[in-house]
């Protein structure tokens, strides 16, 4: 494995974990990451469609406030 | 093994044995309030149970174990002894000890107040005192963090700090500082009263105080879960860490945010203005930044590990995770917590929306799902990958430790959701018992009865987890346990900006938002007049 | 040596920057999600009112059974010269002062709440109205009921041992109903609803 800065990381470089190259993790993200995007864009989306749904159709309806 | 692991060790086994109880009393708790029977049948009992599960739940178990697990990767990401180790062994004793003073009285039934205690209602001096005490009892470690953490820099010029340390110690930080709030409200405002020097006292400038400590704790609890998401994930899954840079970010801004914006707990009270209320609204939704940081780093992170392990196509990469790994597993069941546990708190500090669900099982409902969930998963993981590093003893069975945590997942959701919908249908907290004979209440029945069968599954996968590691405790030593090692990123940085490695700034700036943000709030309850309320005090409640 | 400190990737891109770029640009997304509910909430704030309560107002515990605005006599539901309702309760261990109110619907009613004793807190049926009552402090609350019925006010915030046996009702008829009442009626009427 190919020596690396590892200060970030750990101290000493023994108490890095032996992972992946650091090719072979750009080769995993040659097309970014696009799976992450999709799932955390999807997931915020639908947490701002019910905060909606939410805000306007149970919370709004209920009255006034204050 | 590990150096200083039987003070980790201490720490933990500490806090996983007064967890494992807390559970059982959280299920007769449960069991209480649903039409179901259930023995010692006393709505006096089930308030000290409360109180005893509250402060268990807040106060020891996870100071007692993020204080281990800071030690441990004080040692093990700085690779030095650690500075102080008597200091924190004392540290530690001063929190069993105070512990054990604060349980006392709530066992007696002398001090049910619940662990937010809100004053006028006063209960037993012991309470406060050992609480104080576990706080006097955690500053040691936060001292030993600050301490080791500047030792290394110096030690280590123009060098990044560990990632794991850089983040514990922002988390030592962000709890010394906000402990302060509760703690001045029990020095200056309870103790004197439970000591009889007082006899009045202002609730509204209590509760503030205690709001400045009230959702802060909560990141305190918060990020050594992070921790392990960015520095012990990476590696199990077989990956990379997407970015270490937005990691320090993350932690950066959970130090600034997270005390500004307690305020957001007393949007329904009658002490402040709405401006002020609006400001922290607005805080809290700069807070919600670095959990959606961190949610996308961290997928971004299993991606690398999936695609690596051959993992194809826009989402197969999940299934090519290892998923036999319980720090693997853990993350992802956390993270499909954090959805709807996210979801609640965005309701929640939606300012006026805040009317809609305060102080409904629905407020129950979000905090055990963020906090028991996403918080207490990782916990249990962070354990399972500690335990051999500490004990020298393999864990007997990962199989069994991904059982555990599957059966917490389910617990927790289906021991949350049916309390959110009652919250939803105008169920009050805190209540001992319901009248199900009322059929506005009838109709909660099913709900809460729901909610009684997720709290089994949680004290079955509680009791699982500690067998597991009891029985990995027990067995033989083994000789090649690798130790402690952390993940690296993508792009390991040979140099981090300073204000990425450093707090001087931060603090400064979290001194300036919580002066802006509570100055005044606070200050003005020493202009106003005739507020002060009599000490109700609940021991002579009792002997009435 | 020059590997080290070389960060060009296997694409040729220089990977941090790129990695930097997607956080960037997530980020902005994610603050752009955050304000447009901050958004929502600043406007319903202003347009609708819809703020949480905001008026500071001190109260004497001690003393308020004795003289002043939360007298027993004075408790209950009160018509303004305006036509609005003042509804004024005592949040006491453990019962709300006076039990049950009655008050028409479709009509601006302004909650005065305090508490001679501990911290209780109560809300209506599944409205809005939801606010603590806090010794020391008047808990002022606007509310308006358009539907006609008999609603729950439990108290919301532990007060004691007897926090679950604590709990109003908010009795809400037609107007016109409401304007036959004679005085004594509003509270009389209530358990007969």
């Amino acid at each position: 494995m190919e020596e690396e800065h590892h200060y970030s990381s750990a101290s000493e470089p023994e108490r890095v974990s032996p992972s992946i190259s650091r090719s072979a993790a750009l080769e995993a993200l040659k097309n970014g990451p696009r799976g992450a995007l999709v799932i955390a864009a999807t997931a915020v989306g639908l947490l701002l469609v019910g905060w909606l749904l939410f805000y306007f159709v149970v919370f709004l309806t209920r009255g006034a406030v204050g | 093994m590990e150096r200083s692991r039987l003070l980790s060790l201490a720490h933990l086994w500490a806090a996983f044995l007064c967890f494992l109880p807390a559970t059982g009393l959280g299920l007769w708790q449960l069991l209480m309030r649903s039409p179901l029977p259930v023995p010692v049948d006393d709505p006096n009992a089930y308030y000290a149970s409360l109180t005893a599960h509250g402060s268990i739940m807040a106060y020891v178990f996870p100071t007692l174990f993020i204080m281990g697990f800071g030690y441990a990767i004080a040692v093990s990401a700085l690779g030095r002894p650690l500075r102080g180790e008597n200091w924190a062994w004392a540290g530690f004793v001063l929190c069993v000890v105070g512990s054990l003073m604060a349980l006392a009285p709530i066992a007696g039934g002398r001090s049910s107040i619940l662990y937010t205690f809100y004053p006028p209602m006063v209960g037993n001096v012991w309470y406060y005192l050992g609480v104080a005490v576990v706080i006097i009892g955690s500053y040691f470690w936060v001292a030993l963090m600050l301490i080791n953490f500047a030792a290394w820099k110096r030690e280590n010029p123009g060098k990044p700090v560990p990632l794991a340390m850089f983040a514990i110690t922002t988390c030592a930080l962000l709890w010394g500082w906000t402990a302060l709030g509760a703690t001045s409200e029990v020095v200056f405002q309870i103790l004197p009263v439970s000591l009889g020097w007082r006899h009045t006292i202002d609730a509204g400038l209590a509760r503030t105080l205690f709001s400045m400590t009230l959702h802060a704790i909560v990141y305190f609890w918060l990020i050594p879960a992070y921790v392990a998401f960015y520095t012990l994930m990476p590696q199990a899954a077989g990956g990379r860490l997407y970015s270490d840079t937005m990691g320090r970010i993350a932690f950066v801004l959970f130090l600034v945010f997270s005390i500004p914006v307690g305020m957001h707990h007393l949007f329904m009270d009658p002490e402040h203005g709405s401006g002020f209320k609006f400001v922290h609204s607005l805080l809290t939704f700069i807070v919600a930044l670095p959990t959606l940081l961190t949610v996308f780093t961290i997928t971004a992170t299993l991606e690398i590990a999936g695609r690596a392990r051959g993992g194809k196509g826009l989402l197969g990469w999940i299934r090519a995770l290892p998923w036999n790994e319980p720090m693997v597993l853990s993350v992802a069941l956390a993270l499909l917590l954090l959805a709807p546990g996210g979801f609640g708190g965005l309701i929640n500090m939606s300012y006026a929306m805040n009317a809609m669900i305060h102080n409904t099982s629905w407020v129950t409902a979000h905090f055990h799902l963020i906090f028991g969930g996403v918080v207490v998963i990782m916990y249990m993981a962070i354990g399972y990958e500690l335990w051999p590093r500490l004990t020298g003893r393999p864990l007997i069975t990962k199989r069994a430790a991904c059982v555990q945590l599957w059966l917490w997942f389910w617990g927790m959701l289906i021991m949350t959701v049916p309390w959110h919908i009652a919250g939803l249908m105008g169920q009050p907290r805190r209540y001992a018992i319901f009248d199900y004979t009322d059929p506005g209440v009838a109709k909660m029945a099913w709900l809460d009865i729901l909610s009684v069968v997720g709290g089994v599954i949680l004290v079955c996968s509680a009791a699982l987890f500690f067998y597991v590691l009891a029985r990995s405790s027990l067995a033989s030593a083994a000789e090649s346990i690798s130790p402690i090692r952390y993940a690296l990123a993508v792009n390991p940085p040979a140099r981090v900006h300073p204000l990425l490695n450093g707090f001087m700034f931060w603090n400064v700036l979290l001194l300036a938002l919580v002066l802006i943000t509570y100055g005044y709030p606070v200050g003005q309850f020493f202009f106003l007049h005739n507020q002060d309320a009599p000490e109700h005090s609940l021991t002579r409640e009792m002997k009435r | 040596m020059a590997e080290l400190l070389n960060n060009e990737g296997a694409s040729g891109l220089i990977p941090e920057e790129t990695v930097e770029r997607t956080e960037r640009r997530w980020l902005f997304a994610m603050a752009t999600v955050l304000g447009l509910m901050l958004a929502v909430v600043v406007f319903t704030g202003v347009t609708q009112m819809m703020n949480p309560l905001s008026d500071v107002e001190t109260i004497n515990p001690a003393t308020l059974h004795l003289q002043g605005e939360f007298v027993e006599s004075n408790l209950g539901t009160a018509v303004e010269t305006d036509g609005s309702i003042t509804l004024r309760f005592l949040a006491e261990q453990y019962t709300f002062v006076p039990q049950c109110a009655v008050v028409p619907a479709g009509t601006l009613i302004r909650f005065r709440l305090t508490s001679p004793d501990v911290t209780h807190g109560f809300f209506v049926g599944t409205t809005n109205t939801n606010a603590m009552v806090v010794p020391g402090y008047v808990t002022n609350v606007m509310a308006r009921f358009e539907h006609p019925g008999t609603y729950t006010m439990p108290c919301d915030e532990f007060c004691g041992f007897g926090h679950h046996a604590m709990a109003a009702s908010v009795v809400v008829v037609p107007k016109e109903q409401f304007t036959k009442l004679r005085p004594e009626e509003r509270i009389t009427t209530c358990g007969a609803q």
